[in-house]
């Protein structure tokens, strides 16, 4: 039999059965789009471990002088208050000390407030013998995310000035108040290099505008390090240094325990035992990439298993139709079909509702990997491993309804015409 | 054309065994016309079945034009059937969903025939039997008498040289019956041999030849007018006689 008359046939059988095919369908697409949802969530979830963990900041070990419990990368609560110890560029020395480590720099969180106090802000009252200054007169006020960091930081994270430079060793020992714009920010502030801006009633000069990284550092600001010859009072080289954090970077992740009891050593001697805080966010990091792991394949296993039960039903459909239509086997027998046609006829008809099925499993794994990437913060999602799920949840379904297909060609041409 | 040996056909429910047919030879020549008769359960449809390879049997040889055709692979089995016998069943098993035309052209799909030949030769033949009005109509759509007729037309669609009718006017009044026996007729005379079961004593005396079964057995084979290749001679060959 020609193929167009096997298609003919399913079709007409398919619209014959209207609700019981569109529910092979359903069963069909969900679960294909079980299957692709979960793999896009396994790939997704690789894809984003492998990112993560290729990142500049997981080969490196991060000094503080606080407990590292907000975040992986950034130590930002518990502060010591007790503490009196300032981190600075000097300590990057370090480094001498652990061979491994291919570069150091400096990196303090901070946040730039945009507008000239003079020693008093909103809600606070001017100070003996000072004006009250004119409210006309006040910049808004506004903040900027950002980090202090040496110059090593842009090399270490290989960012690039687009307009304008990077500072230099030689800026940094100036103690020139500068700043640098992420991209975003950039357009953000419609700043421009050379222009001047009050932070905190010192007037910095923006001397550049890095290309976009697609990182938060995006919307970020950055300026030079804390210098130690800075003239400063106690009080202000505190609050500078709390978000302070010295990073060495390792060549080979495999020797970050062995660099980190090099510069254990070094800030033991050099400030006395446990004066600092040294982490390593890598080993953090590998925890969380085995705890999404586990969790993606939880989800992938209870996707494959939705697709099987989709799958078994579809079969177990398919079977139960095929014997409610024995008499139809042997008529096609009688007809002159032999058993590979009525094979292929039935499996057509599978194949054209796989088709239909896999249509809207594509539309709806396409929709839940969408959702991941927007909900999960997956990278895109690479098309050929969602296609290769696909196109494998379609597979099994199908291969599934070889059964059916079989067991109603293998139907006796006389029972089935004596059957009914 | 058609020889039975010693066909035995068996049934195994479990522990019981049925004998459905048993040592039932016969010999059909071309273009002849013969009634299968027999009560209920006798066995004649099975018989009907086996002549038309829709069942084999469990003992005994069928050769057609001299060949065992019980040992042949399920394709060539599937094409003898689709090139060389036409099937008319009591209960018309037209397809549903299938027009009137779709139903005659199905055959001749199995057969390679080019769908622009299957139409036009599927046009023609629901013209012979009647029904250029109806091509387009589903079977819900027509009465008994004229599936029946959809039915033959589908038979007849690969030119066979043995139609195989099992009751055909089982289910239809006297007058629509009559009319699917004139057009069965019609084809002995024009060279086809037709193998028809039936219930109804007139339409068996129509026949050229008729066929007695009993529990399975060949009870009676009876010539009873000349055909086109019979002998023409009304000969009666009562076994057990």
């Amino acid at each position: 039999m020609k193929r167009g008359e096997d298609l003919l046939l399913s079709s007409r059988s398919i619209r014959k059965r209207m609700v019981e095919s569109i529910l092979l369908i359903v069963a069909i697409a969900l679960g294909i789009g079980a299957a692709g949802a979960g793999i896009a969530m396994m790939a997704g979830t690789a894809a984003e471990s492998r990112e993560l963990l290729a990142s500049p900041e997981y080969r490196e070990i991060v000094v503080s002088i606080r407990e590292d419990t907000a975040e992986m990368d950034l130590p930002v609560a518990a502060v010591d208050e007790e503490s009196d110890l300032v981190l600075t560029t000097m300590d990057l020395k370090a480094a001498e000390e652990a061979p491994d480590v291919q570069y150091a720099y400096v990196a303090g969180r901070t946040r730039y407030h945009l507008g000239d106090f003079r020693g008093f802000g909103p809600g606070q009252p001017p100070q003996e013998g000072q004006a009250a200054p004119d409210p006309a007169d006040m910049l808004e006020i506004e903040e900027l995310d950002g980090y202090e960091v040496s110059p090593e930081f842009f090399s270490a994270w290989s960012m690039r000035a687009a307009e304008g430079s990077l500072f230099t060793e030689a800026d940094m020992a100036a103690g020139e108040p500068l700043l640098i714009y992420g991209s975003e920010l950039a357009a953000d502030m419609d700043g421009a290099v050379g222009e001047q801006i009050v932070v905190e009633g010192q007037m910095y000069t923006v001397v550049g505008v890095l290309e976009p990284t697609g990182t938060d550092y995006d919307n970020m600001a950055f300026s030079p390090a804390f210098m130690p010859d800075l003239q400063m009072n106690d009080m202000m080289a505190m609050r500078r240094s709390w978000g302070t954090t010295l990073r060495f970077a390792v060549s080979d992740v495999e020797r970050l325990e062995e660099a980190e009891e090099q510069l254990e050593s070094y800030f033991s001697r050099t400030y006395g035992a446990g004066s600092v805080v040294i982490s390593i966010p890598r080993a953090e990091a590998e925890a969380a990439k085995v705890r999404a792991t586990r969790l993606a394949t939880v989800v992938l296993f209870l996707s494959l298993a939705g697709l099987l039960i989709a799958a078994v039903n579809v079969s177990n459909i398919l079977y139960s139709r095929a014997v409610r239509r024995h008499r139809s086997v042997g008529i096609l027998k009688a007809l002159g079909a032999s058993m590979r046609d009525v094979f292929r006829l039935f499996f057509s008809e599978a194949l054209l509702l796989g088709g239909f099925g896999a249509v809207l499993g594509i539309g709806l794994s396409v929709l839940l990997s969408k959702l991941m990437e927007s909900s999960l913060g997956f990278e895109r999602i690479s098309a050929g491993v969602l296609g290769a799920g696909i196109l494998g949840a379609w597979a099994i379904t199908m291969a599934l309804t070889v059964f059916p297909a079989l067991q109603a060609a293998r139907v006796p041409a006389a029972e089935a015409i004596r059957n009914e | 054309m058609i020889e039975l040996k010693n066909i035995e056909k068996r049934y195994d429910l479990g522990e019981v065994q049925v004998k459905a047919l048993e040592d039932v030879s016969l010999h059909i020549e071309r273009g002849e016309y013969v009634a299968v008769m027999g009560p209920s359960g006798s066995g004649k449809s099975t018989l009907l079945n086996i002549l038309g390879i829709l069942d084999i049997p469990t003992g005994g040889g069928y050769f057609l034009e001299g060949y065992d055709i019980t040992r042949l692979p399920d394709r060539e089995q599937a094409r003898i059937r689709n090139k060389h016998f036409g099937f008319v069943f009591q209960s018309f098993n037209l397809f549903s969903e299938l027009s009137a035309l779709e139903n005659v052209m199905l055959p001749m799909s199995y057969a390679g025939i080019s769908s622009s030949k299957r139409r036009e030769r599927a046009v023609q033949l629901l013209g012979d039997v009647g029904l250029s009005h109806r091509l387009h109509h589903l079977p819900t759509m027509l009465s008994g008498g004229e599936q029946q007729r959809v039915a033959i037309a589908r038979a007849l669609a690969n030119q066979p040289s043995l139609i195989l009718a099992d009751e055909p006017t089982g289910n239809l009044p006297s007058d629509k019956g009559e009319e699917i026996l004139q057009i069965i007729e019609d084809l002995n005379r024009q060279g086809v041999t037709i193998v028809m079961v039936t219930h109804n004593d007139e339409q068996g005396r129509r026949a050229h030849r008729r066929i007695d079964i009993m529990d399975g057995r060949l009870e009676a084979d009876e010539r009873l007018v000349s055909s086109r290749a019979a002998a023409p001679v009304a000969e009666v060959e009562r076994r057990g006689a």
